[in-house]
């Protein structure tokens, strides 16, 4: 049977908030693989042939997705066009059955199952819902119900023209509205709530190590903790509660990763404390406070290039201008002007100094009526 | 923290000793200092202040002091050497003076933090009132001394102006701004009941002799006590070491005198006492050196202050909205008015006992060693990071970095 998949990342008013930077959280990296790309693996496994990704956005650079992918990336306003003209084009290749998913949440999915169920109850349009009766944006419908497929891309996926079959998965819907919930669910995925796998080998309990990652021997990696593939951990650095170290990123020397993730192709700087946050794309976000600062020091935070060519010759220019560039910086340096006299806050009298005086004044200008008598409640005076 | 406060420190009486106490005595407070008084040596061995860890290294006038501290501070290895500093503090000849102050620099050649407390500056000592024979050279040995001493990792000093001039005229960087403090933890509030019954007290306390003179405030008093019959002097304090005799020469004078009374010398504990019973405080003086600690020991007790119209405690009075009345430096008649008004009206005197009591709630001496001991802790931690800022600079593709880093940063301990 010919089953092929659309999958959709953005396209709803909600989905404004599911990236990271202007990276779609389901592009991002989590514990060594994209949820695309393990969704689309554990499709390709159960057989589904074809797979098309619908996006609001660029591709980020991912060796590790599937060649065949068919990426469309829709301007603004033309999305649920694509998505219609896409269910289309399968269905006119021969495609019997078409799985439409949004990738806004992450839920483990048995497709075959899910597809079987389709079959079994005849159904022009099947809707899975997780354990909690929540409603997913994933559907089953069959290929030759173009209208119905068409009624569902203008709507949002919010209205059918009939009403859908059911489908129950046996897993809990992990949401990814924000990179917050991004974060929760690598954390969950650690104490393996989530069916989500720490792609490398676990080398001690709780500590996953992608292929490729160099860990200084000075290095302490507590668990639960994962290093991704070609990372690096330099000398007496920390990565420990549930740090998460994606592909290719850099934790300089001295450096503290606490209870954070770093995405990949970041670099820490030297003898900094990150805890509690989410580094990449040369921007830091801060869980607790939910604040998102951009880093413009690259010595504390950077991001490396995507392509290993364009590194390599970064760093040699890099080599090549190092003493010119230090020679001029050196030259330039303005010496820092310190203000002789102090600022007027500094100099301001204290407020509390104005109050006593003025209340004083007040009191000295206010006369007592004659007949006025104070007496204490309980005193004996 | 470590620190070494290197001072003049009771029993023996030399400048700064009352204030080097009353810093000392906060940091003790701290258990988490660890604090070493270098203090100079006394004339006749007396037991020391009790609680303290003193070492005696230096001596007025001697020519050793700079070596002998040096030993000193390096037996005891300190995080922070603390001076605390008047340019005589370390002798009264030019050349022992000098060799003092110089200390400071050489305390931080040999790499130990140091930090300056200088109560005054040279620039705005008229040396002329304060009996120096050859003023254009102290001038000039003067500024060569101010700029030693900007040779410490910091310097503090108790006036805006003193740092303008510091900053401006010698370039000074590391030059903080500090309050000089009410040398108590509370300030005590002013009981008016104690104050003209029967007697009104006017107050002068310091050290007699040089630019701080009595005949002035005397000729004074006899114009108030013509118009205020109520009014007693009380002159306190001893004689300034460049004047010696003074005070007894003019108490001699005055003996017959039922309504001014000489204290002598007076200890710690009394202070309280003389300082409670005063209608107000007279600050007699020719010319200033720097912020006057007696004005504030008046703001602790809730004090009304009656002063010489000198630019630097008017800008003391103003900084710090202390409750001052200023008469014309040397005009006895304008003092005697200053003195009638604030003693003949009761609700101005207890208003300006109630102002300076609320800016000494202000300045108390912990607070003002909490912004000492903060910029201490910044300081180190500042040097602490230096390395790691530095090894920042080094870029990614520096082999060996972790053994760089090692080797730059031998101690580094995460921040956790």
């Amino acid at each position: 049977m010919d089953v092929r998949a659309i999958l959709l990342i953005g396209g709803k008013p909600e989905a404004s908030s599911e990236h990271f930077t202007g990276v779609p959280l389901a592009m991002l990296d989590l514990l060594g693989a994209s949820l695309l790309n393990r969704v689309t693996h554990r499709m390709h496994q159960q057989g589904i042939s074809s797979i098309a990704v619908i996006s609001e956005y660029d591709q980020f650079p991912d060796r590790n997705l599937s060649p065949d992918l068919r990426w469309f990336k829709a301007a603004n306003g033309q999305f649920w066009r694509f998505a219609e003209a896409v269910f289309n084009d399968f269905a006119q290749n021969g495609a019997e059955l078409i799985v439409v998913l949004r990738l806004d949440s992450y839920v483990t999915v048995d497709y075959e199952k899910l597809v079987q169920f389709h079959l079994d109850h005849h159904s022009r349009l099947t809707q899975a819902c997780d354990n909690q009766g929540e409603a997913l944006d994933l559907f089953v419908i069959s290929a030759s119900r173009r209208n119905d497929a068409a009624f569902i891309f203008r709507n949002i996926l919010g209205r059918f023209r009939v009403p859908p079959d059911v489908f129950y998965l046996d897993d809990r819907r992990n949401r990814l509205q924000t990179i917050a919930d991004f974060r929760r669910l690598a954390l969950e995925s650690f104490t393996g709530k989530t069916g989500i796998e720490p792609q490398g080998v676990q080398i001690r309990p709780g500590v996953w190590v992608a292929p490729g990652a160099r860990i200084h021997r000075e290095a302490r990696i507590v668990a639960p903790a994962y290093i991704g593939a070609y990372a690096r951990v330099r000398a007496l650095a920390v990565v420990t509660r549930g740090s998460v170290i994606e592909r290719n990123s850099e934790i300089d020397c001295g450096t503290v990763i606490e209870n954070s993730t770093l995405l990949p192709f970041s670099q820490v700087g030297a003898g900094l404390d990150v805890s509690f946050s989410v580094v990449g794309f040369r921007h830091i976000f801060h869980l607790q406070r939910r604040v998102d600062v951009e880093i413009a020091d690259e010595r504390l935070i950077d991001m490396a290039s995507t392509s290993a060519t364009v590194r390599a010759l970064s760093d040699m220019f890099s080599l090549a201008l190092y003493m010119p560039k230090a020679l001029l910086s050196n030259l330039r340096e303005k010496k820092r002007e310190i203000p002789a006299t102090l600022p007027k806050a500094i100099q301001a009298a204290p407020p509390s100094l104005s109050t006593a005086a003025a209340e004083h004044q007040e009191r000295a200008d206010r006369h007592f009526a004659p007949e006025l008598m104070a007496a204490r409640r309980y005193g004996n005076e | 923290m470590k620190i070494c406060l290197v001072t003049a420190f009771p029993p023996s009486r030399r400048g700064l000793n009352e204030y080097g106490y009353h810093i000392a005595k906060e940091l003790q407070r701290d258990p988490l200092l660890s604090l070493t008084v270098l203090a100079d040596e006394l004339d006749s061995p007396q037991p020391e202040v009790e609680g303290f860890d003193v070492v005696r290294c230096w001596s007025f006038d001697k020519l050793s002091n700079p070596l002998r501290l040096l030993k000193a501070i390096r037996d005891v290895k300190p995080d922070v050497v603390w001076f605390n500093l008047l340019f005589s503090t370390f002798g009264n000849s030019p050349v022992a003076a000098f060799a003092g102050l110089s200390i400071p620099a050489m305390m931080r050649l040999s790499g130990f933090y140091t930090h300056v407390t200088l109560h005054h500056l040279m620039d705005n000592i008229d040396l002329g009132h304060a009996g120096v024979r050859f003023p254009r050279a102290y001038r000039v040995a003067g500024r060569l001394a101010t700029r030693v001493l900007l040779m410490a990792n910091s310097v503090s000093v108790l006036l805006p102006a003193y740092r303008r001039t510091l900053m401006e005229r010698y370039g000074g960087e590391n030059v903080h701004f500090r309050a000089h403090g009410i040398l108590s933890a509370r300030p005590e509030t002013p009981d008016f009941a104690q104050r003209g019954n029967p007697h009104h007290r006017i107050l002068a306390f310091g050290k007699w002799g040089t630019y701080k003179r009595l005949e002035l405030l005397i000729e004074s008093f006899a114009k108030v006590h013509e118009r205020m019959p109520e009014a007693r002097l009380v002159i306190a304090g001893s004689n300034h070491p460049k004047a010696p005799g003074y005070v007894e020469s003019v108490a001699e004078r005055f003996r017959d005198n039922p309504y001014i009374s000489f204290t002598g010398y007076v200890a710690e504990e009394q202070i309280p006492d003389l300082f409670r019973t005063a209608s107000a405080m007279v600050m007699p003086y020719s010319s200033a050196t720097g912020s006057s600690g007696v004005a504030h020991i008046a703001c602790e007790y809730g004090v009304p202050i009656i002063c010489a119209d000198i630019p630097d405690f008017r800008e003391m009075g103003d900084d710090e909205r202390l409750a001052i009345r200023f008469y014309k430096t040397g005009d006895p008649g304008d003092l005697a008015d200053c003195l009638c008004k604030v003693i003949g009206d009761l609700p101005l005197m207890q208003e300006m006992a109630e102002q300076n009591f609320s800016a000494a709630l202000r300045m108390t001496m912990p607070q003002i060693i909490r912004q000492y001991l903060r910029s201490f802790d910044l300081h180190k931690h500042q040097r602490s990071l230096e390395p790691i800022s530095r090894f920042r600079r080094l870029p990614g593709w520096v082999p060996s970095r972790s053994a760089i880093f090692r080797a730059a940063t031998p101690r580094w301990t995460p921040w956790m």
